[in-house]
């Protein structure tokens, strides 16, 4: 309207004003009345077109308010249906939880011989009911109005046996239904805003997602108290997210709550107030619970690798004595027949301490020839010392072969004690069957098996060596004692020459 | 004469034949029928029929039922053969029913010992969540296993992620960790 009064003053004016006023200046009187007729009229006109235009201003202000107006109540509007909605379905779930009181009374039958069982039963189903009120609300409508009408039927009709099939029946596809996987296509039961289409998705009674058929709206069913009220979570974390908007995938890992997942009050992994400081050393020196069977664990463990290693030991120290008292025994010069020239002839005596070998009796015979100017006494004590320190150089380590071998089985016990302790621990713990706890037991005796093969070698090499080492030691002792008696007989016979 | 003699012998014998069968200790005669015992019969009847056709959702139960199956087929031929009261075999009966169904939302945790596919003997927690599904992970929580209904076994868990989660919730089982979301693969339970 505006738009069209606004073109007509511009297009009167354009026709008004295009054409120049010829010969303005020769006017008549006629001509100037005309052109002040036109100018009133073209003031009127532009008073009128801008009249027009704040007319249209003032018209496209109050449709602006109004359009306000509209939007705002438009979300009033939407915000309350969401309420509404909300509202509607809570109502829904607390009128399936208390429809159970319509449910028509029993009627008596005393004539019936059957009408105990029939009153049992009824009463049955109205345990069963409450058990559906609070499983996992899917389907749970359509599941209370079958089990309503079979339980109808049994209260109404006298006789049970006609119900009898449907009434366990009932009792059937709940127990199916708990390990079923369930989907329902529809409107999502979004706890708060715009309502939406998708698929819920039921695992039995381990839980239920829902998934909008865009994917933007994902959510997880969660138990809100041992009352039986679940309630509809979207806060979900990225992964749960992901894990629900991937539902028609095979095989897909989804987000469970365990901690809300039994009906019976606190389930396993219901928080609470932890252990005390006294269920806590109660718990440490627990053999079912604490540390302590690990500790028996590990100390059968280390006790196999400490015996492997002392088996290891064991042979190091026999190859090593072995050879070294092997060299020792090799010396078989004739000692004997030359140490009594030697004593008394210079000459020999450099001969026999050249031809020494650097070996244990070669070392003894070697200082006597060299000290035979020393008295008896004196070239006694220095090759008993010479013969003490050789001794002992055959004999090191000996000793650690003989601890090796006595303490051997004992250690081997321990470490068998301990895998039998965690053996039996695991009995109790875990209620094991025979067949693992005498495999258990094989497993701790191993220790000892081991004990007894380190033990046996050990203890056998220990005496062989020592065996070995004492005879070298004896044939030393003959030598020493040939020295000083000669050493005895060059100083009697020195003695006599200068009487 | 002698007819006469063998013919007195026989009636005799006859006779007494007669008496004796008459003097004979008779059998109880059965009870007259009632209805009511008539109408306790049918129901135990239509009971055993019905436990007959739940004992074959038991093999598909994780445990296999093998008790209960042996329970309620004790049960039914009690019933048949009249030595169970209806009323107590039905309440008998849908008790364990109702133990079934309870069985579905429940998880619960027991250590054990498993045998992986490589004959490695396990030590770790067996968790059975909802019946329809069972858990094996080591105590290191490297190693798991899954069974599902149908399947005889547990099998070995190749993928990494679940191992993780499952091993989640074993810790959370135990005490280790605070209780939080886990993620399980229940369309493994769907057949």
């Amino acid at each position: 309207m505006s738009r069209f009064l606004s073109m007509f003053l511009f297009l009167a004016t354009s026709a008004l004003f295009a054409a120049p006023a010829p010969g303005a200046a020769t006017a008549t009187k006629s001509q100037r009345i005309e052109l002040a007729a036109a100018q009133r009229m073209r003031d009127s006109l532009v008073a009128l077109r801008w009249e027009a235009r704040r007319q249209a201003l003032a018209e496209r202000d109050a449709w602006q308010d109004v359009f306000a107006q509209v939007r705002d109540s438009l979300e009033t509007s939407r915000e309350e249906r969401a309420q509404v909605d909300a509202e509607a379905r809570r109502l829904l779930r607390e009128e399936a939880a208390v429809s159970a009181a319509r449910l028509p009374p029993m009627v008596d039958n005393p004539t019936d011989p059957l009408d105990g069982i029939r009153r049992n039963l009824t009463g049955r189903l109205d345990a069963l009911r409450e058990r559906v009120v609070r499983s996992v609300p899917v389907r749970r409508e359509e599941r209370l109005a079958s089990l309503d009408s079979v339980r109808t039927a049994i209260a109404e009709i006298s006789a049970v046996e006609t119900g009898l099939s449907r009434a366990v029946g009932a009792w059937r596809a709940e127990w199916l239904r708990t390990r079923a996987f369930d989907t329902v296509s529809g409107a999502l039961p979004r706890p708060e805003g715009e309502p939406a289409n998708g698929r819920i998705v039921a695992a039995g009674e381990l839980g239920a997602w829902y998934l909008s058929d865009d994917g933007r709206i994902a959510a997880a069913l969660v138990r809100t108290g041992a009352g039986g009220s679940w309630e509809w979570r979207e806060d979900l974390s990225d992964s749960a997210t992901l894990a629900v908007s991937r539902l028609d995938q095979p095989g897909v890992a989804l987000p469970v709550d365990p901690a809300l997942s039994t009906p019976d009050g606190p389930g396993f992994f219901q928080g609470g107030a932890g252990p005390d400081w006294r269920q806590r050393i109660g718990a440490f020196f627990s053999f079912q619970s604490g540390p302590l069977h690990v500790l028996a664990l590990w100390a059968a463990r280390a006790v196999m690798a400490l015996l492997v290693f002392l088996g290891v030991a064991v042979g190091w120290i026999g190859w090593r004595r072995r050879n070294l008292i092997s060299r020792q025994e090799r010396d078989a010069l004739p000692y004997e027949d030359r140490i009594l020239p030697a004593m008394s002839d210079p000459r020999q005596a450099a001969e026999l301490v050249a031809a020494c070998p650097d070996t244990y009796l070669g070392r003894v015979v070697k200082r006597g020839l060299e000290n035979r100017e020393l008295s008896p006494e004196a070239l006694e004590q220095i090759l008993t010392a010479v013969e003490s320190a050789e001794t002992r150089k055959l004999e090191h380590n000996l000793s650690r072969l003989g601890t090796i071998g006595s303490n051997a089985p004992f250690i081997g016990l321990f470490g068998t004690v301990c895998g039998i302790l965690d053996a039996f621990a695991a009995l109790g713990r875990e209620g094991a069957g025979p067949q693992a706890v005498m495999t258990a037991i094989a497993e701790a005796l191993v220790a000892t098996a081991i004990g007894l093969l380190v033990a046996i070698p050990a203890i056998w090499i220990f005496n062989s060596l020592q065996a070995r080492v004492q005879e070298l030691s004896g044939r030393a002792k003959e030598l020493r004692t040939l020295v000083v008696a000669a050493s005895l007989e060059a100083a009697v016979r020195g003695g006599s020459k200068k009487a | 004469m002698r007819s006469d003699a063998l013919r007195l012998v026989r009636e005799r014998d006859s006779l007494r034949q007669v008496l004796d069968r008459a003097n004979r200790p008779k059998a109880p005669a059965p009870p007259p029928v009632t209805p009511a015992a008539a109408r306790k019969k049918a129901f135990s009847e239509a009971l055993a029929r019905e436990i007959d056709n739940t004992i074959p959702l038991l093999s598909r139960e994780l445990d296999g039922g093998l008790e209960l199956r042996d329970q309620w087929g004790r049960l039914a031929k009690g019933l048949r053969a009249g030595t169970e009261d209806p009323g107590e075999a039905l309440a008998r009966f849908l008790d364990d029913l109702s133990e079934r169904i309870d069985l579905g939302s429940r998880i619960a945790a027991r250590p054990g010992t498993y045998t992986d596919a490589s004959g490695r003997a396990l030590r770790g927690t067996f968790i059975d969540i909802g019946g329809s599904l069972q858990v094996f992970v080591d105590r290191d929580g490297e190693k798991a296993a899954l069974r599902t209904r149908g399947d005889n076994a547990l099998r070995d868990v190749a993928n990494p992620v679940l191992v993780a989660s499952l091993a989640d919730a074993s810790r959370i089982l135990n005490g280790e960790r605070e209780p939080g979301w886990i993620f399980l693969p229940v369309t493994g339970a769907v057949k």
